[in-house]
């Protein structure tokens, strides 16, 4: 499993969204890799990531296999994340 | 032209382009040069200083700057690196400009603990949520003074006493779209940052208030210049603007706050006649910035409409890409549709009675189409 997480400098959510999804994945041993929409917009663009930010996608190989679009708090991000990462 | 993005930028005073103008000719000398000429305008520069402490009754240092992300990134990342050995947690708002969020973002990847105190229903924040924040290792609270998209004002005052009652915390304000709008008390604050170009004055020139005894990293390296803490030629007649602006702006304030809420008046009726149109305000914002949506119009398709008319307005802050949703309307109204179709329009005292007449008549004819 990876995570890409897009998000941008300016974007509050993002600021607020770092440390929940930094502890929840650091804890589970998957990496993330971090996309700045402006630093890196063809990177970004390539993920569809729509008007919402950050946006957390998990991938299992190649294969998408959950996105969380915008602020959650960590009981909501676990129930999504429940099942994927057993 | 239509031109209602005053939050964005105001032209130049010309009072003030009058005063910059002849400040070129006659102190063009380096400040930092031993000569006459060059002893003659760090005097300028000095008293431009002294005069931004006299308007805004601050008894610190007044570091000028480009603008007021400058002052930001130096009061943010300036104060988090220079009192790292005192803590390091720092507190913030989800409504700040886009400067200041980057800086919070940076000093995340440095290993600062950020945390994002909650806000009430008009935005400002909820005292009780900032004491439970605040620690032993608070070594920064940040919040902006009035925030540029929906226009609510904070209690900087109360924020300032709670901040200082229950911590050590330097408390900084963004008070760049206070300044000249409302009142600015600035008794409890630390720091706090301004610009010229919102107050009618020149691009490219702001300041940080830092007061005495604060320690604080020099972002902008190269030794002392106007102040220990910004290197680089001091620009005189930039400096000198700054000053006379903010003059402007503390000494006219009342009269033209006065004509913005005549006007807020004249466009909140109008608003409120066209059928679908959302009002995002909230009892805490100052007259001058008016947010609103028409649902389903996406907030770029009614400004580009508007900008084919000759009416300018904005949407979101000025400082961040197009194609996304207002955060600020998302985050106090849980709406996205509402966030996607959310424009700013900003009144200044040099807003005439035609011109919201104006754009209320596009208004409505942009919800017929």
């Amino acid at each position: 499993m990876r995570a890409v997480r897009i998000g941008a400098m300016w974007c509050p959510s993002c600021l607020i969204m770092r440390n929940v999804y930094d502890k929840l994945f650091k804890e589970r041993g998957i990496a993330i890799e971090d996309v700045d929409i402006d630093l890196s917009p063809a990177a970004a663009n390539g993920y569809q990531p729509g008007i919402i930010l950050p946006v957390l996608i998990l991938f299992d190989g190649e294969k998408e296999v959950l996105r969380i679009v915008g602020e959650k708090n960590k009981k909501e991000i676990l129930k999504r994340l429940e099942g994927l990462l057993s | 032209m239509n031109y209602l993005d005053y939050c964005a930028t105001t032209p130049v005073d010309p009072r003030v382009l009058e005063r910059f103008v002849l400040e070129n000719q006659t102190h063009f000398a380096n400040p930092n040069s031993q000569h006459q000429a060059g002893l003659e305008a760090k005097r300028t520069v000095d008293a431009a200083l002294a005069s931004i402490r006299e308007s805004l009754v601050w008894n610190g240092e007044v570091i000028p700057v480009s603008g007021a992300t400058e002052a930001n990134n130096l009061a943010i990342l300036g104060v988090a690196r220079a009192n790292v050995r005192n803590g390091r947690h720092v507190i913030t708002t989800a409504f700040e400009h886009s400067s200041a969020t980057a800086c919070f973002q940076q000093l995340q990847k440095e290993g600062f603990e950020v945390e994002v105190v909650d806000h009430l229903v008009d935005g400002t924040v909820d005292l009780e949520s900032l004491s439970q924040l605040l620690r032993n290792d608070t070594i920064l609270v940040s919040v902006v003074a009035v925030q540029s998209e929906i226009g609510f004002a904070q209690p900087l005052k109360r924020l300032g006493e709670t901040i200082h009652r229950r911590s050590k915390a330097l408390f900084h304000t963004d008070a760049t779209q206070a300044l000249g709008k409302t009142e600015l008390d600035l008794t409890e604050v630390d720091l706090a940052s301004v610009t010229a170009h919102k107050i009618y004055g020149l691009k490219g020139v702001g300041a940080l208030l830092v007061k005495n005894g604060v320690a604080l990293e020099p972002q902008v390296l190269g030794g002392h210049s106007t102040s220990v803490y910004r290197a680089g030629t001091p620009t005189e007649p930039l400096i000198d603007s700054l000053a006379y602006a903010i003059r402007l702006a503390v000494r006219e304030r009342e009269a033209r706050v006065k004509i913005a809420q005549d006007r807020l008046k004249l466009l909140i009726e109008g608003l409120a006649a066209i059928p679908g149109c959302v009002l995002n305000r909230t009892t805490a914002c100052v007259p001058q910035i008016v947010n609103f949506s028409l649902p389903p119009i996406p907030a770029k398709t009614l400004q580009t409409t508007l900008s084919d008319q000759g009416i300018l307005i904005s949407t979101q802050s000025a400082c961040r890409q197009d194609d996304q949703a207002s955060l600020a309307v998302l985050r106090l109204w849980d709406n996205p549709e509402r966030a996607r179709s959310s424009v700013r329009v900003s009144l200044s005292h040099l807003t005439t009675a035609a011109q919201i007449e104006d754009l209320i008549r596009a208004l409505e004819k942009a919800v017929q189409q």
